[in-house]
């Protein structure tokens, strides 16, 4: 499993760009525990994903 | 001196330009009976080869205001919006202009919203010109993958305003009419599932806006791009951007390293942190196994037996690579960088 901490506002964009090659999916982009009081604009999200098994 | 005097011309040259293109299109005009809007756009897919492998697409749009503006600050409304989803093929192309009524309604505004015209006229001029071009490279590899190993992308954008500040009621303090000229394109470069298709992008998002509909726009244009303005998202961005553009440089050098030397350097990225060693299936250990077996790869003849699964290898090598890049992880900075050294030292030992 991958994760990362991007701006929330991201989550579309690194969505298209893990999947964009098929050798991943995207599970979550949740807003961290310590943002979800902060203005929209400057929330963190952490992004996960599973890569595509080599087959 | 002489650089400001250079400034000041290259900016004189093009509003010159610009004014030309207005009063052709718009007809002679003395600016304060009439408004002149002009937009002027060309998206064009300009080579998609397929030996080698690559894609050009260049943008280009002018918007131009020409016309009056009150003494009360206020400014006749006009909105012009183009978006594209960076498609090559089958683009979605969205374009919008509107004046007057309508500019205000689309803006947020009610028609015959509470803008003030009224006072004595003067002419203003508001324009922009913008050019973006992107063109990558992608190297078909000995196994029929392809891999980005080129990425050029230029911008230029000139924006220039001439306004007569306007008096407020108290007739004691200056009022700077309301104009918005924002851009927001991004280029990407990637491959298909199957790793033998290459694909580009260039998203573009512009908005181009004067009196009231341009200070309704600032408002959601400002949520869109408020991330820019934060300095702890800026830091990240920034830090984003040298990672992406290292996992270029990494990626260029992996495609002109042969498969009998892709093990060693998947090793050095596991050793660095950059790609894991197990990874249910898609980590290193996986790799190796594949890459170890003859029915994939004949290392004593160097024949890759199955080419689709060693594109898989390339693609999950270049996900962790590229995709993976950490913009609030500065310090994957300098892995990269000396990943970078180790990847191009093995292409170019093996030249």
């Amino acid at each position: 499993m991958h994760s990362k901490i991007i701006p929330c506002s991201d989550c579309e964009k690194e969505k298209e760009l893990i999947e964009q090659n098929g050798r991943a999916t995207v599970l979550e982009c949740v807003v961290l525990d310590e943002d979800k009081n902060k203005p929209k604009g400057n929330q963190r999200c952490r992004i996960t994903w599973k890569m595509k098994a080599i087959s | 001196m002489l650089d400001s005097m250079k400034a000041r011309a290259s900016f004189s040259t093009f509003a010159i330009e610009l004014v030309i293109l207005m009063i052709a299109l718009g007809g002679c005009t003395n600016g304060v009976d009439r408004a002149v809007f002009v937009t002027k756009t060309s998206l064009s897919v300009l080579d998609v080869d397929s030996t080698p492998p690559s894609i050009s697409v260049a943008y280009d749009r002018t918007e131009g205001f020409f016309g009056p503006s009150y003494q009360s600050g206020g400014i006749p409304p006009v909105v012009g919006i183009v978006r594209s989803d960076g498609k090559v093929l089958n683009p979605k192309v969205q374009q919008l202009y509107a004046t007057g009524n309508a500019a205000r309604v689309i803006s947020g505004v009610k028609a015959n919203g509470d803008d003030d015209l009224s006072g004595d006229k003067k002419n203003l001029f508001f324009g922009t010109s913008t050019t973006t071009g992107l063109k990558i490279g992608f190297d078909a590899t000995t196994t029929g993958s392809v891999i980005p190993n080129s990425f050029i992308f230029g911008f230029r954008r000139k924006e220039y305003s001439v306004l007569p500040l306007g008096k407020k009621a108290d007739d004691k303090s200056d009022n700077y009419p309301s104009v918005l000229a924002a851009i927001d394109n991004s280029g990407e470069a990637g491959v298909s599932e199957s790793g033998n298709k290459p694909f580009a992008g260039l998203k573009i998002s512009q908005y181009f806006a004067t009196g009231i509909a341009a200070t309704n726009l600032a408002g959601s244009v400002k949520d869109e791009f408020g991330e820019a303005t934060e300095d702890a998202f800026g830091e990240y961005r920034a830090t984003l951007q040298k990672q992406r553009l290292l996992a270029g440089e990494i990626l260029y050098c992996y495609s002109a390293v042969p498969v009998s030397k892709r093990l060693a350097v998947l090793a050095d990225a596991v050793r660095l942190e950059l790609l894991p060693a197990e990874d249910d299936g898609a980590g290193f250990q996986d790799m190796k196994k594949a890459l170890e077996d003859p029915a994939v790869y004949d290392r004593e003849n160097n024949i890759v037996r199955k080419p689709d699964i060693v594109a898989q290898i390339d693609g999950t090598y270049a996900h962790n690579v590229y995709p993976g890049a950490d913009g609030f992880d500065a310090a994957r900075t300098r892995l990269m960088e000396i990943h970078k050294k180790s990847v191009c030292e093995t292409a170019s030992a093996t030249e």
